[in-house]
């Protein structure tokens, strides 16, 4: 029975302890708060002011007073733009504090801390940083990786996108946060993103293409029709997104020969670009496809094309006997008033 | 020691070291989870044109009292692209009505994307006022059957169901979906945590203001919610055995739910069913996939206060379980399953099945052995102990892990009261539920199949629910 008697003694102690630890955590959560909020009330107006440039520089800090700081100049960088985003990020830099969370980020033991300062440089949205930076990435936490990603991608440091697009492969960033991170950088990173587009796994490939009908412009559509024609189904169907996001009219003849597709979802994704396209074209296959496709979602796609493109076309055909349920749906959408967006 | 309670001792050491084990791993997790928070920005995925749009199905038997609320609630969701699709499952009190007086529904043509054999869809309805609104009217079939149905009219290549009678958190749906954003080829499934209503205010469909139940039986389940989801569901997912996704709140990928047929409906643990046929079939393909869980999502429901619903709706989810297990027990122990099979499912039909019955035995042989003398009083007296004091440590566990990751329960006044619960859950209560889940699997041997009756005040007024 000793071993009863060691296990109930063991199981009171470790209820002990853990009570402990919610009481000691819950006060002393409460006690930085309050100190935290003090700080920053008499910080704050000192950060506003350096910001509006009524005063140079902030007075000497230390301790939990200049984390206090560098957080409020964070927190304010990220609202403002033009010169007093610039001047925040001198301050920061001329007060030391860039310096300082530069430190944390390369030689700190607890991940967390690293993935702070990294998250902090991204918001002071210094390129002082972008070294410091681009070197987390080959941090051996996930957390500091993704931070350090979203912040080169606030400080636009676009010399940093062909190794985070390499992260779409590797798994080693989330892949929401290179999205996120690609679209900060804006048109810029285009070049890496096209340099990026054929190498990969096909989600990678899928995702740079995807990017491109976001950042690019009609003339990247001739890059993007090759992969129409991409041994991954995702990456056809999303070059077909892509080429209907884009806008460029060349594009209709393959994006035609695409609704033959033999992945329903890709041939579905080429109806949808030729519906934005508005391509008049297009409308004898899509009428095919809206009423003959073996797959609902491909003939969906295909009537909420045709109701883009020729409202009145849709409806008589909705109308005729024998008309598909895809395009019962769009004329009944169209009856409601739907927009643009609620027939893609 | 007679071998009998060598038995019971040797089990409850095994079973509260797979408690244990499971609290660590959850510590770490959401030591984890709050470590990322300080960079992870929502914002960013809902301004992202790359964010996967979402459909929400709720599906709706006689909830007349809840369902405008609960509709309402979800369309005011913070999501770039949704549609929401309520299905109404045949019923027999005016929850049609509600929703085209409430929403001002027209008739529609809606071409279903799906082939999952459902029961006949009567009618479909989208609302002029938010085109992105779809009621569907349904012949009866139970949820299940209502679930299949709404998967197949979903637009979109995920879908979000909820139950009709539960209100989300406005950045539930983001926070859900985030590791479908991070890893949309291998996240086939997650799910939210669900919180206990009761005591909440609520206004317009939110969550306003989040208080205890000022009922001893909701407050326990409070406790009991607590342990389930920050324990039992972050653990089991940190190790890749996550088996139940709740049926009040989960998102699954479209093309994953097809594959395996959708929902059964001929089993009252639908939801786990459906996770654990996931599981199954991807394992026995050998793909990729992850299924995972989200602590911080959260979706409020409302919880039984009356001994006889409780009593019913434990019953039914260890029907469920015992169903479920009995389907894929070829899973248990077999270490073609990976974790699953080798931790999960163990776990599940030793601990979660047959540990009511090896409990409820082992105050039956304990109390004999004690009154006729073939065990002392003080050995009782130990055994009581140590039973209880781990069950306390294992609430008080979860009870810390609420403080350090979530603190939703703002003031010390309700910490300290869900201390005492913590503490109080083990003389009595737990000894009810393990009674009530002994009683389910006589109602199995049996054959009883029903759902049980779910009246429900409704969280915005009166409800019932009974299929």
């Amino acid at each position: 029975m000793t071993i009863v008697a060691l296990l109930g003694a063991g199981a009171v102690a470790l209820g002990l302890v853990l009570t402990l630890v919610m009481v000691v955590r819950r006060l002393v959560v409460r006690m930085v708060e309050r100190r935290d909020a003090r700080i920053a009330a008499q910080l704050r107006p000192i950060a506003f002011s350096l910001a509006l440039d009524t005063i140079s520089s902030p007075p000497p800090l230390e301790g939990r007073a200049a984390i206090v700081f560098t957080r409020i100049l964070g927190e304010l960088s990220v609202a403002l733009r033009g010169d007093a985003r610039e001047r925040i990020a001198t301050v920061a830099r001329t007060a030391g504090l860039v310096d300082r969370e530069i430190r944390t980020l390369q030689r700190s033991r607890r991940a967390w801390r690293r993935a702070a300062a990294a998250s902090v440089l991204g918001r002071i949205a210094t390129e002082a940083a972008a070294g410091a930076l681009i070197g987390a990435l080959a941090d051996p936490s996930r957390d500091v990786r993704g931070a350090a990603t979203l912040s080169l991608g606030n400080i636009r440091a676009v010399q940093a996108a062909p190794s985070i697009l390499a992260a779409l492969t590797t798994r080693a960033v989330p892949r929401a946060v290179i999205v996120r991170t690609i679209l900060r950088m804006g048109a810029p990173a285009l070049p890496a993103l096209r340099a990026a587009a054929p190498v990969g796994d096909a989600q990678a490939r899928a995702t740079c293409i995807a990017l491109i009908g976001y950042l690019g412009d009609a003339s990247d559509g001739r890059d993007v029709l090759g992969y129409l024609d991409d041994p991954s189904a995702n990456v056809r169907a999303s070059a077909a997104r892509t080429l209907g996001r884009l806008g460029s009219r060349a594009t209709v003849g393959p994006l035609l020969a695409s609704l033959n597709d033999p992945a329903g979802f890709v041939a579905g994704a080429a109806a949808e670009a030729l519906g934005r396209l508005r391509a008049r074209v297009a409308i004898p296959g899509l009428f095919q496809l809206a009423r003959t496709s073996g797959t609902s979602w491909t003939s969906s796609a295909a009537a909420h094309a045709l109701a883009r493109i020729d409202p009145d076309a849709t409806r008589r055909a909705a109308a005729a006997w024998g008309a598909s349920p895809a395009l019962h749906e769009a004329a009944d959408l169209l009856d409601l008033g739907a927009t643009p967006s609620d027939l893609s | 020691m007679s071998a009998a309670t060598a038995f019971i001792l040797g089990y409850f050491i095994v079973l509260n070291l797979f408690y244990l084990a499971l609290t660590a791993l959850a510590w770490r997790e959401v030591a984890r989870h709050l470590h990322a928070e300080a960079y992870v920005d929502e914002q960013d995925a809902l301004s992202s044109p790359l964010t996967p749009p979402v459909t929400l199905i709720l599906p709706a038997y006689n909830e007349e009292a809840g369902v405008v609320e609960s509709v309402r609630s979800v369309l005011s969701l913070r999501y770039p692209e949704y549609e929401v699709v309520v299905v109404n499952d045949g019923s027999t009190d005016t929850t049609l009505e509600e929703l085209r007086a409430a929403f001002d529904l027209v008739p529609v043509r809606v071409a279903p994307r799906g082939s999952i054999p459902c029961a006949e869809i009567l009618a479909t309805y989208r609302s002029r006022r938010d085109p992105n609104l779809v009621v569907v009217d349904k012949v009866n079939g139970g949820k299940a059957d209502a679930l299949n149905c709404g998967a197949n009219i979903a637009r979109y290549a995920y879908v979000c169901v909820i139950d009709a009678d539960t209100i989300l958190e406005e950045n539930a749906l983001i926070r859900v979906m985030k590791p479908v954003f991070d890893d949309p080829d291998l996240v086939i499934a997650t799910g939210g945590i669900v919180r206990i209503a009761n005591g909440c205010r609520i206004e317009h469909g939110r969550v306003t203001d989040v208080a205890l139940p000022r009922g001893r039986l909701a407050t326990m389940q409070v406790m009991e919610y607590l342990r389930a989801f920050l324990v039992g569901r972050i653990g089991w997912s940190s190790v890749a055995s996550l088996l139940i996704i709740s049926g009040a709140f989960g998102v699954f990928k479209r093309s994953s739910i097809e594959e395996v047929g959708g929902w059964r409906t001929d089993t009252v643990g639908e939801d786990m069913e459906l996770v654990c046929r996931l599981h199954r079939r991807a394992r026995e393909r050998g793909d990729r996939y992850r299924i995972v869980f989200v602590a911080e999502p959260v979706c409020w429901t409302e919880a039984p206060e009356t001994l006889r619903l409780l009593s019913s709706q434990r019953r039914r989810w260890q029907r469920g379980l015992a169903e479920t297990l009995w389907r894929h027990r070829r899973m248990i122990g077999n270490p073609r399953y990976g974790a699953l099979g080798i931790w999960g499912m163990p776990y599940f039909a030793l601990f979660e099945l047959a540990g009511p019955v090896i409990e409820f035995l082992g105050y039956v042989i304990v109390i004999a052995a004690t009154l006729t003398g073939v065990l002392s009083l003080e050995v009782f007296a130990l055994f009581a102990l140590l039973s209880m004091g781990l069950g306390i440590v294992l609430s008080v566990a979860a009870l810390a892990l609420e403080e350090l990751g979530f603190r939703r329960y703002p003031t010390e006044r309700s910490m300290a009261r869900l201390f005492m619960y913590a503490i109080a859950e083990n003389l009595g209560y737990r000894q009810l539920l393990a009674f009530w889940r002994v009683r389910a699997l006589i109602d199995l041997a049996r054959g009883e199949r029903h759902w049980g009756e779910m009246h429900r005040r409704g969280l915005g007024g009166i409800a019932s629910r009974k299929a």
